[in-house]
């Protein structure tokens, strides 16, 4: 090697170095020092127009999948506003390609304003995971529904979340693709929720965990429907206003039932619902092949 | 085409002239598919790379290719490889450039690796000195990309 090559390099050179790159190699670069984390991806924007245009045009736009990790070492500041709402509804507008996403740590930029784009832009979205996303309303959650090709949808610990969420989407036309939905300590889910869920046929899993205005009569409410039911594989009530009625419903309700989840009244401090074990065996009686875990 | 135990002549961009045996080079997809595709090459022109740089290419794929029939420790191969690229920055581009084009899959993803580590845990302002990038953004763009990663920016 020619040392004195490298070591009579001009400025010149070196200010041509990123630029001698070709686009998809400053991407490899790129996607190596963010290694999956979005923030420093935002920071990385920063620098000059030929990074943001990289990010934007090649990393962004074939972004697959967004999980909680991505988020990771950021939210110092946890406080809600508006702007950062709007600039993370910007940010996801150039992921079209995402498949999951998941807005758990970065609960304070999510609102119905960045529900709304993420309805229309990311239709080939999956899976969307909307824990302690508190600041989201029915219309927001009403609006992902409409996501195509959307299999699995959580929704935990958001207090403004009623059953009307789900009334619209079932009015027009649930989502077939709809296979998980998790709707968890929604303490304002209640009545008449099972009747707008049974619209999505494809329905497998259910979680209804922590909703304390669940209980029998929305299971009750179903039983004269017509509707055909989903194929219920996995329910759990667990701190549901569930009792021995409602037990017994849910029996006849899903006799596809592989796991039935209930609240352990032995050392739950937290309200188990209404059932006794006699409901619980009874249970077990019309579904013998269904396993029933009380934790 | 038989690549082992022949050798080949690489000739760089300055006409710098590499006899190098085929099996080493063979790391390299861009070599390996020219020897598989003309019978009989004596020597391969490579009016993309330098002498000094083909030199280090060749280093790399000598020591990876030796590894098939002396293993070493990860913990070895490592340290080797971070040796190797102790290098100022414009051989580092050139690395990148030269590895890229000869199609040469693991120095690639090493020298990547290398300018990525340089850039982490930087500020803008930082990576630009780093790299003599000039911020080349007028103040409403700059303000734009404020606006735009307001969700991740700390208070």
């Amino acid at each position: 090697m020619n040392g004195s090559t490298t070591t009579t390099t001009t400025t010149d050179d070196l200010n041509s170095l990123v630029q001698l790159l070709p686009e998809e190699l400053i991407a490899k670069v790129i996607e190596h020092a963010a290694n999956s984390n979005l923030a420093t991806l935002c920071t990385l924007r920063n620098c000059n127009r030929q990074f943001r245009n990289v990010i934007d045009s090649v990393l962004l736009s074939k972004l697959k999948e967004v999980d909680a990790r991505c988020f990771r070492d950021r939210s110092k500041s946890c406080a809600y506003s508006a702007e950062k709402v709007h600039s993370l509804a910007s940010f996801i507008r150039k992921c079209v390609q995402l498949t999951k996403l998941e807005l758990t740590r970065v609960f304070y930029a999510v609102d119905d304003s960045l529900l709304f784009p993420i309805a229309t832009c990311c239709n080939y979205l999956k899976v969307l995971d909307l824990s302690y996303c508190y600041h989201v309303t029915d219309e927001g959650v009403g609006a992902v529904l409409t996501l195509p090709n959307l299999q699995v949808l959580t929704i935990r610990s958001c207090p403004n979340i009623t059953s009307k969420a789900f009334q619209r989407c079932s009015k027009q036309g649930a989502s077939q693709s709809l296979s998980t939905l998790n709707i968890e300590w929604c303490p304002n889910v209640s009545y008449p929720i099972m009747s707008y869920l049974i619209k999505f046929r494809r329905l497998e899993y259910l979680s209804l965990r922590g909703c304390e205005s669940v209980s029998d009569d929305c299971f009750r409410a179903i039983l004269a429907d017509p509707e055909q039911k989903p194929l219920l594989k996995y329910l759990d009530i667990r701190f549901c206003m569930i009792g021995d009625a409602g037990l017994l419903l849910i029996a006849r309700l899903f006799p596809s039932l592989d796991k039935l989840f209930l609240g352990s009244k032995t050392h739950n401090l937290w309200p188990c619902g209404n059932w006794t074990l006699n409901g619980a065996t009874q249970v077990a009686n019309i579904l013998p092949h269904c396993s029933i875990i009380y934790s | 085409m038989n690549t082992e135990s022949k050798t080949v002549k690489l000739v760089s961009s300055d006409n710098e002239v590499f006899e190098v045996d085929t099996s080493i080079v063979s790391l390299s997809e861009t070599i390996k598919n020219v020897l598989e595709d003309t019978e009989d090459t004596e020597s391969i022109p490579l009016p993309n790379v330098e002498g000094r740089i083909l030199a280090k290419v060749i280093e790399y794929c000598r020591y990876h290719s030796l590894l098939k029939t002396i293993p070493q420790s990860e913990e070895d191969i490592e340290r080797w490889d971070r040796e190797f690229l102790n290098v100022d920055q414009p051989t580092l581009f050139h690395l990148i450039l030269a590895a890229n084009y000869l199609d040469i899959k693991s120095l690639l993803d090493l020298t990547c690796k290398r300018v990525a580590d340089m850039i982490k845990g930087k500020k803008p302002e930082e990576i630009r000195k780093e790299f003599n990038i000039v911020n080349d953004f007028t103040p409403e763009e700059e303000e734009e990309v404020r606006r735009e990663n307001a969700w991740c920016e700390d208070p």
